[in-house]
């Protein structure tokens, strides 16, 4: 329903920094864009990144938050089942804030 | 101070991670180095091709072509390695998608860069660059960056494909 994640990389960076904890949810979400998501892809692994479109089958396409990040056309399309948790609240070194 | 919280937490129970996944290195790709490569290829072949002229070569023409020579292979096999490394590491299925030549021009631009090396035929290094070009158009597409082509501006002067890029407003 709910997990804590701890983020490694800092592809997110500076919404999210290597060491940042987020708390996300793991049931009963639906992708919303601009929302960070995470995602088990078949080839990059575990993963989190922003939706940045989501088409009309549900298929999302992600992207990090600086050029360091694998590219969106890396990644291609995420299928829906794919995604494990949307992230609600980030808890960073320095403060607390809700991601958006 | 939420964050020290489960830092804290963290340290006992050791929440799982999840990867903002930077691709560093191995995410700098560029055909650019294999296109020099091929450059310079043709360049030494045309400075070889000057010693044809030469009845007797002296020992300072000897060791001279014999540096021309090794450069003209060292070069050809860094095509090879510059244009393996973009095809096996940065090429995945998507771009093998979008190009479903990429494999057959990849061997062809290896056989290529064997001849250059196994002759002093200038056409081999004319041959070699276009395929090297035309390989840099594809790389350059898959990332939705539009080339052009130019004339190299140093020798050997052969056209060469440059993304276009753009420019910093500042």
């Amino acid at each position: 329903m709910f997990k804590i994640l701890k983020i490694k990389g800092n592809s997110l960076s500076p919404a999210l920094n290597a060491g940042d904890f987020v708390f996300t949810v793991t049931q009963f979400f639906t992708p919303e864009l601009n929302k960070f998501a995470v995602v088990e892809h078949p080839f990059y692994g575990k993963i989190i990144k922003r939706i940045i479109r989501i088409n009309q089958q549900g298929d999302l396409l992600l992207e990090g938050e600086n050029t360091s990040s694998i590219s969106t056309f890396d990644m291609g399309w995420v299928k829906p089942e794919w995604i494990t948790g949307l992230v609600k609240y980030s808890f960073k070194c320095s403060s607390t804030q809700t991601i958006s | 101070m939420i964050h020290k919280i489960i830092k804290f937490l963290d340290n006992r129970v050791s929440f799982e991670e999840v990867s903002a996944h930077c691709d560093i290195p191995c995410k700098i790709y560029d055909p650019s180095p294999a296109q020099l490569a091929a450059l310079t290829v043709i360049r030494m072949l045309d400075l070889i091709n000057e010693f044809e002229q030469s009845k007797n070569l002296s020992i300072e023409e000897i060791s001279q072509l014999s540096r021309l020579v090794a450069q003209k292979e060292e070069h050809a096999q860094k095509v090879k390695e510059e244009v393996t490394v973009i095809w096996g590491d940065y090429f995945k299925q998507p771009q093998f998608e979008q190009f479903t030549n990429t494999h057959k021009l990849v061997h062809s631009i290896m056989l290529q860069a064997s001849r250059c090396k196994q002759s002093t035929d200038k056409s081999n290094g004319i041959a070699l660059l276009k395929q090297v070009n035309q390989f840099a158009i594809d790389f350059w597409t898959t990332k939705n960056i539009d080339t052009f082509v130019a004339t190299s501006p140093y020798p050997p002067a052969e056209p060469v494909v440059y993304p276009w890029l753009n420019p910093h407003s500042s």
